[in-house]
């Protein structure tokens, strides 16, 4: 995941289902690297980010914090548990679109 | 053309780059992370209340131009609807730390935790009715109370 950046566009496969309504399990993301090369990251995008775990993560940024960290939760709040913050460096990109 | 053979095609094209650029899994759930809570959302909702109260509070009233008049009626429907929204959210995230993270054990160390997030969620509801500003004060301190006792189970 680490070299998508090399890349403008990456496809994502998604498991889980803390996004619904906007976004089902196995529904495909399409995931822009280079949106944040000249901007920031703000409240109400829709990021994959890569987690402690190493793993990418899909959720919706939902505030930022006083440290310039992101505060991460999914749309389907029933299925979305706390996240620790997300730092700018572990944010992979922006979602543009699905299928 | 039709929806369905656009589809189609649509479906035949990705198909044909996700073969060139095979797609990742992204996780939509929190298997490992589960379990990890922070405090630093509810403070802030809490700050954010109480800055929307004072900065009500300094409002000055307008004059007898209508249109001063309706400026400040937004400013006061803006400013009440981000106090609104951010006191239900400083209670979502009380009510997430006590159902979900507070154990036995914390309530053993600090047995008048029940009581001081209750107080605290009952704050909330008050800051949404009110614009007081010894109730936003008193949210502030019971959250930072709730935070520090947090900080204290971290240790």
């Amino acid at each position: 995941m680490i070299f998508s950046r090399l890349f403008p566009f990456s496809i994502h496969i998604v498991k889980g289902h803390s996004m619904q309504p906007s976004i089902n399990e196995s529904d495909r993301v399409v995931v822009f690297n280079w949106a944040y090369l000249f901007s920031q990251p703000k409240s109400g995008d829709v990021v994959v980010f890569r987690g402690s775990d190493g793993r990418g993560y899909v959720k919706r940024i939902a505030a930022v914090t006083e440290k310039g960290e992101f505060l991460v939760e999914g749309d389907n709040k029933g299925d979305s548990r706390k996240l620790p913050p997300v730092r700018r460096s572990a944010i992979i990109g922006r979602v543009v679109g699905k299928y | 053309m039709s929806m369905k053979k656009l589809t189609g095609l649509f479906a035949a094209a990705m198909k044909k780059i996700e073969a060139v650029a095979k797609p990742t899994l992204v996780y939509a759930h929190c298997d490992v992370p589960c379990g990890i809570y922070e405090a630093n959302t509810m403070t802030m909702a809490a700050d954010t209340v109480n800055k929307m109260v004072e900065k009500i509070v300094e409002l000055k009233a307008p004059g007898a131009d209508p249109q001063q008049h309706r400026d400040f009626t937004n400013t006061v429907v803006r400013m009440t609807l981000t106090k609104e929204e951010w006191a239900q959210k400083c209670k979502q995230e009380l009510l997430i730390l006590w159902t979900d993270y507070f154990k036995d054990e914390h309530l053993a160390k600090f047995p008048d935790l029940h009581a001081k997030v209750w107080k605290a969620t009952k704050l909330c509801s008050q800051a949404k009715r009110t614009v007081d500003l010894n109730v936003a004060r008193q949210l502030k301190e019971a959250v930072a109370e709730i935070a520090r006792i947090f900080a204290e189970t971290k240790k």
